[in-house]
Order: C-alpha cells, then sequence, then structure tokens
C-alpha cells in the first residue's frame, strides 16, 4: 500500500507539492491526471525517495520513505517518464542489473525475465542493445525494469507516452495483471481512455495536491452531456442564442445535465419531423480534464 | 555484497563497451614515459636508476590524474542516459553506487601501474625494493584520485564542465605537486605548497615504496587515504542530496 499525508515540496517560491493526500490499496490502480506542472511527477519523485518533502510523509507497505529509504525503495517498482537506459546494454542485461539491485539471485531472475519478455512482447530483443530498439521498445523495456522484481507498489509515471497501440495495450495488461495480483499502482497519465482500460480511480491533481478522488463513474456523475440535433431546413435561429449552446450549420450542441428533457421540450416545440438526427454523448474522463485544465473546480 | 557485485559488473560491462577512454589512458603513459624519462634525467642531472626511480613515479601520478575525468564521466554519462535516478530508485547506497562506479576503474588503473613500473623495470633497471609496499602505495593512490573525480562530478553541471575541470585541475595538480616537473626544479613557494596537492602525496607513497622506506609510503598513504574517504563521505552526501536531477545538466 502507498500512502501519501500531507506532503510538501517547494523549489524556490514555487509550490510543487501543497498539502498532497493519497492512498492506494493493494489491487487498486490509481490513475494521477492534471496539467503539467500539477504536481505528479514531484509526488512520484517524492514516494521514490528521488525528491525529500519539505513536510509530510510518504509510506511504502507502512515503511517511511524517508526515514527507512532503502527498505522503502525495495518495495517499490519505478517507471521514469523519460526513457532511461543504457545505449550499449541489452535488454536482458537491462533485466539482469535491476533484477538484482533488488535481491533476485540466478534462478529467480532467470524465470522472471523469460516471464516478462513473453508478457512484455520483448522475447526477440533480450539481447539487442537499447540504443537499436525502436520508441515503443524501449517504452516495453522501461515498464519491464519496473515489473521484474514483481514489487507490491509501483510508480509508473506516463509510461505510454508515444507508444504505439501494440505497445499501449501489452504495457496496460501487464499493469492490470500486476493490479490483479496485488500490486498497488499509482499511474500518470494523461491519456484517459487507458484509466478506464484499466478500472482505475481517479486522483485530480490541481496547485500541488488531490482536489478530487473517486471512481471515474462518479467524478462524471455532475458533468454536462453533450446533446446533439441536426435540424432539417437549418437551426432555429433563436437556439442560437440559449446559453451553453453552439450552432454548426445544422447542428445545434446543448450541454446540459438533462439531456432528456432538453430533448423532450425541442420535440415538443418544433416537432419531431424537424430533428434529422439526435446525439446524446455522455461526458468523458477527457472533459473532465478539460475543465481542470482550463481552472474549473468540479471535485465530484 | 550482491547489489555491489551486479553494479561493479555492470559498470565493468559499461567499459568493455566503450573501451576507447580506457585503452588510452592505458598506453598513453607507457608512451611517455620513453619520452620523458631522457628529459628528466637530463633536467635532474642523474643517470641510470636514479632517474627512472623519479620518472616512473611521476608519469604514473601525472597519467593517472587523468582517471578523475575518467570516473566523472562515467557519472555525467548516467545523468545525460538519466539512469541515475532509476538506479538512486533502487535500494543500493549512495557508496553501493560509487562503488560500482569505481572498483573497475580501479582494476584499470592498478594495470596502468603494473603497465608503467614493468616497463620501467624491463627498458629501464628499475628494481623495486619492496613490492607489497608498492601495492599498498598505487592503491592508495588510486583510490584517493578515484574519489576525487566521484566527488568532481557531483559538481559538474555538464560533461563539458566536468571536462574542463578535470583537465585544468588535474595539470594544475599534477604541476603543483611535483608530478609534472620534478620538485626540485621548481621555485620555492612552490615547493612549499606542494603538500597541498594530491599528487605530491601520490609521488611521495609511490617513490618511497619503490625504494623500500616503509614509513615514508605508510605516512604518505595515510594522507591519501584520509583524503580518499573525505572525498568519498562528500560525494555520497552530494548524491544524497539528491545530486540526480538530470535537468541541472
Amino acid at each position: 500500500m502507498l500512502s501519501s499525508e500531507g506532503l510538501e515540496k517547494h523549489y524556490g517560491d514555487v509550490r510543487a507539492l501543497d498539502g498532497f493526500d493519497l492512498t492506494v490499496a493493494p489491487g487498486e490502480v490509481v490513475g494521477l491526471i492534471g496539467h503539467n506542472g500539477a504536481g505528479k511527477t514531484t509526488f512520484l519523485e517524492v514516494a521514490a525517495g528521488l525528491q525529500r518533502a519539505d513536510a509530510g510523509r510518504v509510506t511504502v507497505c507502512g515503511v517511511d520513505v524517508r526515514r527507512e529509504p532503502r527498505r522503502a525503495r525495495a518495495l517499490l517498482g519505478v517507471a521514469p517518464q523519460e526513457v532511461a537506459l543504457y545505449p550499449r546494454v541489452t535488454v536482458r542485461e537491462h533485466l539482469t542489473l535491476f533484477g538484482r539491485l533488488h535481491g533476485l539471485r540466478s534462478a529467480r531472475l532467470r524465470r522472471e525475465i523469460t516471464a516478462l519478455a513473453q508478457e512484455m512482447m520483448l522475447a526477440d530483443l533480450l539481447d539487442r542493445p537499447a540504443a537499436t530498439l525502436s520508441g515503443g521498445q524501449r517504452r516495453r523495456v522501461q515498464t519491464a525494469v519496473a515489473l521484474v522484481h514483481r514489487p507490491p507498489v509501483l510508480l509508473l509515471d506516463e509510461p505510454t507516452v508515444g507508444a504505439d497501440p501494440v505497445t499501449r495495450d501489452a504495457l496496460l495488461a501487464a499493469v492490470r495483471q500486476r493490479a490483479a495480483d496485488g500490486a498497488a499502482v499509482c499511474y500518470t497519465t494523461h491519456y484517459l481512455p487507458e484509466l478506464e482500460r484499466l478500472g482505475a480511480s481517479i486522483a485530480m491533481v490541481a496547485g500541488g495536491r488531490v482536489i478530487a478522488r473517486n471512481s471515474g463513474d462518479r467524478l462524471l456523475a455532475g458533468l454536462p452531456s453533450e446533446l446533439r440535433v441536426r435540424f432539417t431546413g437549418g437551426v432555429p435561429a433563436r437556439l442560437g442564442e440559449l446559453p451553453a449552446t453552439t450552432v454548426d450549420d445544422t447542428e445545434l450542441r446543448i450541454s446540459t445535465v438533462t439531456p432528456g428533457p432538453e430533448l423532450a421540450a425541442l420535440v415538443a416545440e418544433y416537432g419531431a419531423d424537424r430533428l434529422s438526427s439526435v446525439v446524446i454523448r455522455p461526458p468523458t474522463l477527457d472533459d473532465l480534464y478539460r475543465r481542470l485544465a482550463l481552472g474549473g473546480d468540479h471535485v465530484g | 555484497m550482491d547489489r555491489l557485485g551486479a553494479l561493479v559488473r555492470h559498470n565493468a560491462l559499461l567499459l568493455r563497451r566503450d573501451p576507447g577512454p580506457v585503452l588510452s589512458r592505458l598506453c598513453m603513459p607507457v608512451l611517455l614515459m620513453v619520452v620523458f624519462e631522457p628529459l628528466y634525467r637530463a633536467a635532474a642531472g642523474t643517470t641510470g636508476e636514479i632517474a627512472i626511480r623519479d620518472t616512473a613515479p611521476r608519469v604514473l601520478v601525472t597519467f593517472s590524474m587523468f582517471a578523475v575525468s575518467t570516473v566523472g564521466v562515467t557519472m555525467i554519462a548516467e545523468r545525460t542516459w538519466r539512469t541515475w535516478s532509476w538506479l538512486r530508485a533502487t535500494p543500493a547506497s549512495a557508496w553501493e553506487l560509487v562503488a560500482g562506479k569505481s572498483v573497475p576503474l580501479l582494476g584499470v588503473l592498478l594495470v596502468q601501474q603494473v603497465l608503467v613500473l614493468g616497463l620501467a623495470r624491463i627498458a629501464f633497471g628499475l628494481s623495486i625494493l619492496a613490492p607489497p609496499l608498492l601495492l599498498f602505495a598505487g592503491l592508495a593512490w588510486a583510490l584517493c584520485i578515484l574519489a576525487c573525480g566521484v566527488l568532481l562530478a557531483t559538481f559538474a553541471h555538464s560533461p563539458t564542465q566536468l571536462s574542463s575541470f578535470a583537465d585544468v585541475g588535474g595539470l594544475l595538480l599534477s604541476s603543483v605537486g611535483g608530478a609534472l616537473v620534478p620538485i626540485t626544479l621548481m621555485p620555492a613557494w612552490l615547493r612549499d605548497i606542494a603538500p597541498v596537492s594530491p599528487a605530491y602525496w601520490g609521488v611521495r607513497a609511490l617513490r618511497a615504496a619503490v625504494v623500500g622506506d616503509g614509513v615514508a609510503t605508510l605516512a604518505a598513504v595515510a594522507v591519501l587515504l584520509v583524503l580518499a574517504l573525505a572525498a568519498g563521505w562528500l560525494a555520497c552526501w552530494r548524491i544524497n542530496r539528491h545530486w540526480s536531477r538530470p535537468e541541472l545538466l
């Protein structure tokens, strides 16, 4: 389990973390979302012991990261945001090094490397130097290194940036599997559909703290849907002047939390014959994210 | 120990995959000693074995000073590749990371010493009166310059900055310490400040070991080991203060 309480971290006048509280239970995937500079990466660096917090506390499976950093780091698997590999070192040598640094011995290490190579589609790449790999392959290696010792807590910082769909599928499947095996996973991303695929609960980060924490469905509950209606013969001019509406040629778009009654009102006023098509798009995590990025204060 | 072993093997692998800098540092002193020996002999007014007793330790110390930049470059490279942060996120301690970097280069430096002193013995008739003392002195000197290199790397913000520090600093310290130029040829004021340079103690330890002067060797070795410990401790302190952030580059 990963837990942080009241974390603070300042860089000069900048408050990177400002009372950051978060708990990730075993078997849970928590997606940290927020705009660039919100504090997600700083939190992961503090949790990994790479940065020292000015105040507050992080524990990994009950071990205080500041007081017992080496014991805490032994329980962590970390995949940094930037790809960090030795250009002339092979995939197998990377996995061997980091496996050994986490205490794996020969037989188990070989087993883990073989299993991971299958899981992450690296079997044919094991003896190739990192410099000869594509961007997606390097991403897979990077995540494999974080997983090789089967840590109880995973910190994955935008692990799918620049990854192709095949790589993304492999990475997400591996993360899901680790969570199913009981690992607590903290996962930052800007690709919100990934969090839906991971079944992650979501922690929205802004101003160096978590401003909302819930399942995706609950966070979306208060957000408006988009009602799209096409009119035969063009959108009546009056409708374009209503609040929360946009008109695009023959299509009217209404942002509303009550799309059903709004649609019923349109049918009643103009008749069903004038409405050539109707689409109701429920809110998505992207909508939530945009609202957050624009400074919205939705905290569902 | 298992972690340290893994780091040593890994860093030895990195050296093997990019052997150019190490090979040049192994060959350079051997070639230069052949060139410098007559010059030192003429300058010091000595002949035969007496001259080579002076020359061999000097050449060794001068060219092993370049190990300062070699170990520093290997650390800065980790930051360029962004792998240092990743290593720091493992249970390995700062001491293990530093030792893992240093041990393979320690081996290289010992090989360099064997080459230079071997050449001095075979080609110039150097007689080594106390080989165990010489091994002890060589080890202490190698530890001292590696620790200085690691420490320097933790203060450098870029590979070019490290290179500047190491090149200028190395030349300065080997000159002041009487390694590049025999100390007897230096002005009096420079002779007075020579002991501030680790190179002074390196030359002193190696020369004393060659002639079998146990007391002088151990005294110089003690100074070198204190310097090594101090530099190593400070480097680890810097690393623990999160030197790893690559945005410093």
